[in-house]
């Protein structure tokens, strides 16, 4: 099987498994293709820095890394991949809770599956920053600081490029130095 | 709901509005303008990738994105701790759904647990 197909076809299970948000994959998706040698650690970053650069929806890195993969089939098909089953099962979820009464089964539902998105979102953040921050410091510390950053005040874009800032000056500092 | 928050909502609209032709459109009109400008922007990195900064500078990102990952969590948690009541609750649950996928649980496996135990707290409280 070609690396696009393959890639594509995980895409079906990645949307479905998206609990939290597309967000809280990231580590799932990085382990995936860089563990099948399909993008390296740094092609991959690259991915998701201009993934979060652009315009747009946060699941981008998705068909992007399809792109990086194998081109302009393996973006559509991860992309379609990725989408078909979520947006079918919110359709149906959708109709589901609109045409019932909002019962209380419902209402107790909704209200136990926030604290369990948050802490998988939580948990995929640390995890994806354990896989990513290994060996330098200033890795470790840009995850720490970021972290606590965007806690305080949610502007995601400031955040990143002041975490790509720094990673460029102490490279250069490393470098130089 | 599993998937994109932004995209789920657009094929739920987009559906109500004209079916799964809406569906389709909507989420087409979403993703692919924003899709065709990544590609762009991703030949323009690949450019840089003889700078050894511009590689720095995208390594720091990823760990920028975990960082925004983490806030994106406690931020949540932080309006769900607003209501006393479910302090306990969510304190709980959130702490074991963070564990559990830190260790490397599967996510679907991690919600099915996470959800029915707070499912069950929820349902004592509610």
């Amino acid at each position: 099987m070609s690396p696009g197909l393959a890639y594509a076809l995980r895409c079906l299970f990645f949307g479905i498994s998206a609990v939290g948000g597309v967000n809280a994959i990231v580590p799932q998706v990085r382990a995936s293709v860089v563990g099948a040698g399909w993008l390296s650690p740094d092609a991959f970053a690259r991915v998701v820095t201009v993934a979060q650069l652009a315009p747009g929806p946060n699941l981008l890195y998705i068909p992007l890394s399809g792109w990086a993969i194998a081109g302009a089939p393996a973006a559509l098909g991860a992309l379609v991949a990725f989408l078909l089953p979520t947006a079918t099962a919110a359709i149906v979820t959708a109709r589901v809770l609109l045409a019932g009464d909002a019962s209380r089964r419902i209402v107790v539902l909704r209200a136990a599956i926030a604290p369990v998105a948050a802490g998988i979102l939580t948990g995929a953040g640390i995890a994806l920053g354990r896989a990513v921050a290994t060996t330098r410091w200033i890795d470790v510390a840009i995850v720490i600081a970021v972290a606590a950053l965007a806690t305080w005040r949610g502007n995601t874009l400031r955040w990143l490029a002041l975490a790509g800032v720094a990673g460029a000056l102490a490279s250069l500092g490393t470098a130089g130095g | 709901m599993p998937g994109a928050n932004v995209t789920n909502l657009t094929a739920v609209v987009g559906y109500a509005a004209r079916g799964v032709p809406g569906a389709i459109v909507a989420l087409a009109a979403l993703t692919l303008p924003s899709l065709a400008i990544a590609v762009v922007l991703l030949a323009l990195a690949l450019q840089l990738k003889r700078f050894p900064a511009a590689i720095a500078a995208e390594r720091a990102v990823l760990c920028g994105a975990a960082g925004i990952t983490i806030a994106a969590g406690l931020r949540t948690l932080r309006s769900l701790a607003k209501v006393p009541a479910a302090r306990v609750r969510v304190a709980v649950v959130a702490l074991l759904s963070a564990a559990l996928v830190v260790i490397g649980v599967p996510l679907l496996a991690v919600a099915a647990v996470g959800i029915g135990l707070s499912f069950a707290l929820a349902w004592k409280t509610a």
